[in-house]
């Protein structure tokens, strides 16, 4: 969605155009936020960052600017700084340092650009083999073991009884396992 | 409950490109969660539109008070003893002077005067027996817990694992039980100190290894969805352990809807009937005849990132949904390895056997309940709260142990052969 389509639709009925809004970006949203909070906040944290974050969207859009382009660019930016507060709160990260301090040269970044890029590979690598699982063990695998949900709520999305999802992850983690082996990548 | 066998934490706090695969490819949560999240999100708009507080939202004021979720120490990846040779093994026999249960003292009470000749010879025999095996019989020592290992690396995880395992012939499991017959005394008796190293050690014990301790199960169990009434799981299973075959019924609930599924498992065939059984489909199955067993010190290995740990599961692949509750070695390695987190409050009477009622916080913050069958570890209930609430239940309804099982068959009549997901839409 663009902006000039988000404003059209806001003309014609603000509820309407929030809820347009929500089905077409809400994956998106959460997906950020679960992929920065994960480790840090439970899962009604996660979900309530993310009804925060199109409450502020919602709130924050004005629509007598003329912007043009891609709205997600948009979207995607208060989800990242509303889960980022919220990371930041719940991990405790609050020092701050005075530019002016004798110190402030010697801090390093804690970037490692190396193991960076090594990562951002391997998870290219191992998200491909994922998708090469062919569904749905797909996303049984992404569901199970990166949202953490049980065979009950995987019940939910795809259309399998949940004693059906827990014998086909068993397999599934096998044959990625497999693949993993295969491709010299461990995890 | 949580399981190591696959770590995807690399992609957590990833890059834009990881980020939008995952949103592009993959369904966040059910449709059911996001109607949720959209009415809790235009509530949220409506309070900010008339409070006008706007500007002090954006800006980041507001406090969470909720708990941190602390994810699990993951395992770098989890095997599944399949087979294996034996690197070494520690498992430590101790003679103990004991005698097998003798109940055909009883039975022989009720025979009739014909066959109460026949019964007296075979009582003398088992008699005879019994005094030979007096002298000979054995029990593992029961190995009191200690925390998990901590090595360098995944490979050492795994020689250590290796030196510390045996390979056991999966129809002599019985041979490396510890004496129950004298801890579940123990724990019982007046005085006792529940929590105490040995009392946890064993139950933790009995959990890891419960496939040592029954040869059958059958039963009945039910799942509850804490948040909704109208969802529940019946599962009716029965559990041979010495020829590996199993068969469950599961009847899922959703208000007046039910959706009954089967599993068979036996003859080396994995038979999967769903769609209210119109449909099903067939995988091969496979007899393990032996099984690598670690000590149960040696279940669970700690290495330094990006390995992690290393942990160690049985096969439970012929069983249905009812392994969690049968073999809850899982159970016990992620919730109940770290002793600290959790206490032994009392011994209970639960479908007339005797069940430790355990409790704890695992390592996410979530509060659980955990009662376990001190004869042979089967988990008999089950509960995780989420801050005060109940979020998973399970619990037995029904249970016999070590009975006679007769094998139930697959009937394909009315059936058709077909594969469960035909790359129907996701939902």
């Amino acid at each position: 969605m663009t902006h000039e389509e988000f404003r059209s639709k806001m003309k014609v009925s603000s509820e309407q155009a929030h809820r347009e809004l929500f089905e077409t970006y809400f994956n998106y949203v959460y997906t950020i936020v679960f992929n920065r909070l994960r480790s840090a906040a439970c899962r009604e944290d996660i979900e309530e960052c993310v009804c925060d974050v199109f409450a502020d969207v919602f709130c924050c859009y004005d629509s007598e600017k003329d912007v043009s382009g891609d709205i997600s660019g948009f979207i995607g930016t208060i989800a990242r700084r509303r889960a980022g507060l919220v990371y930041k709160r719940k991990t405790g990260v609050t020092a701050r340092v005075s530019i002016d301090d004798e110190t402030v040269m010697e801090l390093e970044s804690g970037q490692d650009v190396e193991k960076d890029t090594d990562d951002s590979q391997r998870r290219e690598v191992i998200l491909k083999l994922i998708s090469e699982l062919g569904e749905p063990d797909s996303t049984i695998i992404i569901q199970k073991y990166y949202y953490g949900r049980s065979a009950k709520e995987i019940a939910e999305i795809v259309p399998l009884t949940p004693e059906n999802i827990r014998v086909r992850s068993g397999r599934a983690v096998k044959r990625l396992k497999n693949m993993l082996e295969k491709a010299d990548i461990s995890l | 409950m949580k399981d190591k066998e696959l770590d995807l934490d690399i992609l957590e706090n990833a890059d834009r490109m990881t980020v939008e695969h995952l949103a592009n490819k993959y369904k966040a949560v059910s449709d059911r969660d996001k109607q949720r999240i959209l009415e809790r999100s235009e509530k949220l708009y409506r309070e900010r539109s008339s409070d006008d507080t706007v500007s002090s939202v954006v800006s980041g004021v507001e406090i969470y008070h909720r708990p941190v979720w602390r994810k699990l120490v993951a395992a770098a990846s989890a095997l599944v003893i399949v087979a294996g040779a034996a690197a070494g093994g520690a498992f430590m026999l101790k003679k103990r002077m004991t005698k097998p249960a003798d109940t055909l003292t009883e039975t022989a009470e009720d025979v009739t005067a014909e066959e109460s000749t026949e019964v007296s010879e075979t009582i003398e025999e088992v008699t005879e027996e019994t005094e030979a095996n007096e002298e000979t019989h054995q029990f593992k020592e029961l190995q009191l817990h200690e925390p998990a290992p901590y090595v360098n690396s995944l490979k050492e995880a795994e020689a250590l694992i290796d030196a510390h395992s045996i390979t056991m012939k999966w129809d002599e499991r019985h041979d490396y039980r510890v004496d129950t017959a004298y801890y579940t005394e123990l724990l019982q008796s007046e005085g006792y100190d529940l929590d105490s190293l040995e009392a946890k050690s064993y139950i933790y014990h009995m959990m890891l290894n419960s496939f040592m301790y029954f040869d059958t199960a059958k039963g009945t169990m039910i799942d509850l969805c804490p948040d909704n009434d109208s969802y529940r799981t019946e599962i009716e299973f029965q559990d041979d352990l010495p020829a590996q075959e199993s068969y469950t019924k599961t009847t899922m609930f959703s208000g007046e809807d039910r959706i009954i599924s089967e599993h068979f498992v036996y003859d080396n065939n994995d038979i999967y009937k769903y769609d209210n059984e119109k449909n099903y489909e067939v995988y091969q199955g496979g007899f393990q005849s032996e099984v690598k067993v670690p000590e149960d010190n040696y279940r669970y290995v700690e290495a330094p990132p990006p390995d992690h740990s290393q942990g160690i599961f049985m096969n439970n692949s012929f069983m249905g949904m009812e392994f969690n509750e049968l073999q809850p070695d899982q159970t016990a390695i992620g919730w109940l390895r770290k002793f600290d987190n959790w206490h032994i409050n009392s011994i209970s009477e639960r479908l007339g056997r005797a069940a430790a009622e355990l409790s704890g916080v695992n390592d996410r913050g979530n509060e659980f309940t955990i009662s376990v069958d001190i004869c042979t570890g089967i988990i008999m209930a089950f509960t995780e709260s989420e801050n005060g609430i109940v979020r998973n239940q399970t619990e037995l309804t029904a249970l016999e142990v070590d009975v006679p099982i007769d094998r139930i068959e697959f009937d394909p009549s009315g059936c058709t052969e077909k594969k469960l997901y035909s790359g129907s839409e996701i939902r």
